[in-house]
């Protein structure tokens, strides 16, 4: 069975109850994309109020999700897991993080993730910001807003934003910022900077 | 279809479902949230239905957020929960709109909700 990087499981997923939310919140939703450990599911533990949750989908070869289920064989069949947490930012408003493999392979269950959502972070990891590439061509076809995170990695070179943007060759006026994704609010802060991203220029109109 | 292995949790869904798909499903979003309706569970639900109503028994909770603790996929949760929404068992409620998220106001509920979570405010 194929696999699209499993992130590491809970020890215990099912050990707490869930949180109930109440039955008028209204649900917004960011992605958390990036290559293959470059901190997604760090992130996205590091934000979240709940224990962060893992589903897992699967996909046909034909690289559809799996939601008839007629003549479905387990091991003609690829999982791909995705994690995700959520945070209460009001007595209404709950925000949900997802985060998604950026892997054209995947490109079904990256268009579902990506719908409706209120914008992208795109993590990387300067070693590697070459395994950055199709992440961000899927990223740039989403048509979203996405502000780029650089979740720095010890041995990692440090780029300054301006040679991340050239390196990724980024649209002027994308925000670079940099972050440690174990760091709760450093990982808020990039959260802040995508939502004035978003917000920035419809305040000018 | 005889399993191979009865651990494995991806082998399972496809009884539950029975291979059904159905049309309502696609209203449905991950982070649609789903609640329950009037106390009574009905009988004659299925193993992961029951499960599910019973997740709910105390509040609501997003889709995605039922799939993991139901262990199934997302894409076959929705055909699970589609037919307990078709059978006024659940109610779901749609994520925000787009036009929502395009409110400069509510963009600025979402910066001050995301400044109040850091620990230093």
């Amino acid at each position: 069975m194929d696999s699209a990087g499993p992130s590491p499981l809970p020890e215990a997923p099912d050990s707490r109850p869930p949180a109930h939310l109440p039955e008028n919140a209204l649900m917004l939703k960011v992605v958390v994309a990036g290559p293959f450990a470059v901190g997604k599911t760090t992130f996205v533990s590091a934000v979240s109020e709940i224990q962060s949750r893992h589903t897992e989908e699967l996909m046909t070869q034909a690289g559809a999700l799996v939601d008839d289920l007629e003549g479905v064989d387990a091991k003609t069949h690829t999982t791909v897991g995705t994690d995700f947490g959520r945070l209460t930012l009001d007595d209404r408003l709950v925000l949900y993080m997802f985060g998604s493999p950026g892997q054209k392979r995947f490109r079904v269950l990256w268009d579902d993730i990506v719908s409706g959502a209120l914008g992208i972070l795109v993590l990387v990891d300067t070693g590697r910001l070459d395994a950055a590439f199709e992440v961000m061509d899927m990223v740039e076809a989403a048509g979203l807003p996405y502000v780029v995170g650089v979740n720095h990695f010890p041995a990692s070179p440090v780029h300054s934003p301006d040679d991340v943007r050239a390196a990724l060759d980024l649209p002027a006026g994308t925000p670079v910022v940099g972050l440690d994704a174990r760091d709760r609010d450093a990982c808020l802060d990039a959260l802040i900077t995508m939502t004035q991203h978003v917000l920035s220029p419809l305040e000018m109109v | 279809m005889t399993p191979e292995r009865a651990s494995r949790p991806l082998v399972r869904p496809y009884v539950e479902t029975g291979g059904r798909a159905r049309a309502d499903r696609c209203a449905l979003e991950r982070i649609t949230l789903l609640h329950r309706v009037g106390g009574d569970v009905p009988r004659g639900l299925s193993d992961k239905q029951r499960e599910a109503m019973e997740l709910l028994r105390a509040g609501a909770l997003s889709l995605v957020e039922t799939a993991s603790y139901l262990r199934l996929p997302v894409s076959l949760s929705k055909v699970v929960l589609a037919d307990l929404i078709a059978a006024g068992c659940l109610k779901a409620r749609p994520p925000a709109p787009l036009a929502a998220q395009h409110d400069p106001e509510m963009l600025r509920k979402v910066l001050d909700g995301l400044r109040r979570a850091k620990s230093s405010s």
